[in-house]
């Protein structure tokens, strides 16, 4: 059984006493330490999968095991939102511990991991500044920093780069697989960008909307490698891709990032 | 930086207090009758009296305002935190809070007066009454609208319901709380002069209407000087505390 595992799951919702399919018969396997990513249009249910995987979403049919345990019982899994979910109310250093607290470790340990991961991430200089005082990638660093203090199994990312400029996004990539590097964890990324699922996915999911469902996946051995943007593999690959969205999804093309 | 805007401040409160000395000044001028003294009367007796008169008044008046206002914020803050937060409990409650927040409490006072006697406890049940219920609603609704994207993340470290609460909700609402503090503080205050006026011979409100039937037109300025003073330093107090509490709105 492969770390992750998720086999005929469906999600429905009684909206107005009208049922309507968010995720149908959704399949798929990763690997331990591998990176794997979902790609496809706005509305397809890429974030009621991860809500799902982060155990926060129980109402689905099918099955879905983390490390062979339910997605609500295996604590080793961490979310990075959309927004980042970061409180604005806390400093940079009570945003990183917060995991930590809640977990109930010791105050002395508590620090000492978060000092060693806020340098790591470059940010101990800001530890007193509240998220509102941040950048982009800064705010972005503090949202990985934050899961990355409960060392987690799973590291789960909902289109975590997508209002940086372009710029600020590749060096944010290029960290995500330097820690990925070092800590071999398991990665599912939800993007809306073809570039950015070439670069980091070994595994990349094309999901369809209405109804939401993965129609094609893709083993890319270009992922990880920091020289392939660019060369033409890379750019047949990103072609192909989106010739594959294209073809596949006729309501929403245009919402794709080229 | 700092200083210079603390100064520009300070420059800006001064101005502020002429002008009103001004226009107290113009207007008893102008309606020229001995109910309205001039603003050197007024405060001259203010300090006259403060020691001897005023100050045994203004601490029974700040006791009955203080406790009111502890009591109310320690019960509506949890409360409206949970009603926030829990759309079941709130849809229940909705419409009794609708029904019963729009009339005017102070209506009331008989019935606790024969309730709970003359004595503190009902002017303060009173007062607290009012003030509760500034701060249920608005908390109440602050906490419906916090933003799911926190609530979502703080869950997903697997946080229990009382660390949501200490985490998400109580801190996303302490701005909100405060200003429901301050605007609280207005109908307390209203209302503190209203039950002083009855059946009590203690109290700052007892203290102007009684200078009033003795024709002390400066004492009863010297009481409205000091009960206006006694809101200004709780809304200063509010302030400051808002300030430390929460810094995070305007770093």
């Amino acid at each position: 059984m492969d770390f992750l595992d998720i086999d005929a799951l469906c999600v429905n919702y009684n909206q107005h006493n009208h049922i309507t399919s968010a995720l149908k018969d959704v399949s798929l396997t990763l690997p331990q330490g591998s990176i794997g990513v979902i790609i496809g249009p706005s509305g397809c249910g890429k974030s009621t999968l991860l809500n799902i995987l982060a155990g926060l979403n129980m109402n689905y049919q099918g099955k879905v095991f983390i490390d062979g345990k339910p997605p609500q019982e295996s604590k080793e899994t961490a979310l990075i939102l959309q927004e980042y979910g970061l409180l604005p109310w806390k400093s940079v250093w009570d945003n990183v511990k917060l995991g930590l607290q809640i977990k109930g470790a010791s105050s002395k340990e508590t620090a000492e991991r978060t000092k060693n991961i806020l340098n790591k991430l470059g940010l101990l200089h800001l530890k007193k500044r509240f998220p509102i005082q941040l950048s982009g990638g800064q705010r972005q660093r503090l949202a990985i920093a934050r899961s990355l203090i409960l060392q987690p199994e799973l590291l789960l990312m909902d289109e975590p780069f997508s209002s940086l400029d372009a710029l600020t996004r590749e060096e944010m990539q290029d960290l995500l697989l330097n820690i990925w590097k070092e800590t071999h964890l398991t990665i599912v990324l939800i993007t809306h960008n073809i570039e950015e699922a070439v670069f980091l996915g070994q595994k990349i999911f094309v999901m369809s909307a209405s109804p939401g469902t993965i129609i094609k996946e893709i083993d890319n051995s270009l992922a990880g490698d920091y020289s392939a943007r660019g060369k033409m593999e890379f750019l047949e690959m990103c072609n192909s891709l989106r010739l594959g969205l294209r073809g596949r999804d006729e309501h929403a093309p245009k919402k794709l990032n080229p | 930086m700092h200083l210079k805007s603390l100064i520009h401040n300070l420059i800006y409160i001064i101005g502020a207090i002429l002008f009103l000395g001004a226009a107290w000044q113009a207007l008893s001028m102008v309606l020229d009758t001995p109910a309205f003294p001039p603003p050197e009367k007024a405060i001259a007796s203010f300090f006259a009296l403060f020691k001897i008169e005023i100050i045994p008044h203004l601490k029974i008046s700040f006791y009955r305002i203080g406790i009111s206002l502890i009591i109310a914020t320690v019960l509506a803050v949890p409360f409206g935190l949970f009603l926030g937060k829990n759309r079941m409990a709130d849809q229940i409650s909705a419409p009794l809070l609708y029904l019963t927040f729009p009339i005017p409490k102070v209506v009331f006072l008989p019935i606790f007066m024969i309730l709970l006697g003359i004595g503190n406890l009902s002017k303060i049940v009173l007062i607290t009454l009012i003030i509760f219920y500034q701060i249920l609603v608005m908390t109440r609704d602050a906490a419906r609208n916090v933003q799911q994207e926190y609530v979502l993340s703080v869950k997903s470290l697997r946080a229990t319901e009382r660390e949501l609460y200490q985490h998400v909700y109580f801190p996303a609402c302490l701005p909100a709380i405060f200003t429901s503090l301050k605007i609280g503080l207005g109908g307390g205050l209203a209302v503190l002069f209203l039950v002083e006026t009855y059946a009590t011979q203690e109290g700052i409100g007892y203290f102007i209407m009684n200078s009033w039937s003795s024709l002390a037109y400066d004492k009863m300025f010297a009481g409205i000087i000091a009960m206006s003073l006694m809101g200004f330093l709780l809304y200063l107090l509010f302030d400051a505390c808002e300030k430390v509490a929460c810094s995070w709105v305007n770093p």
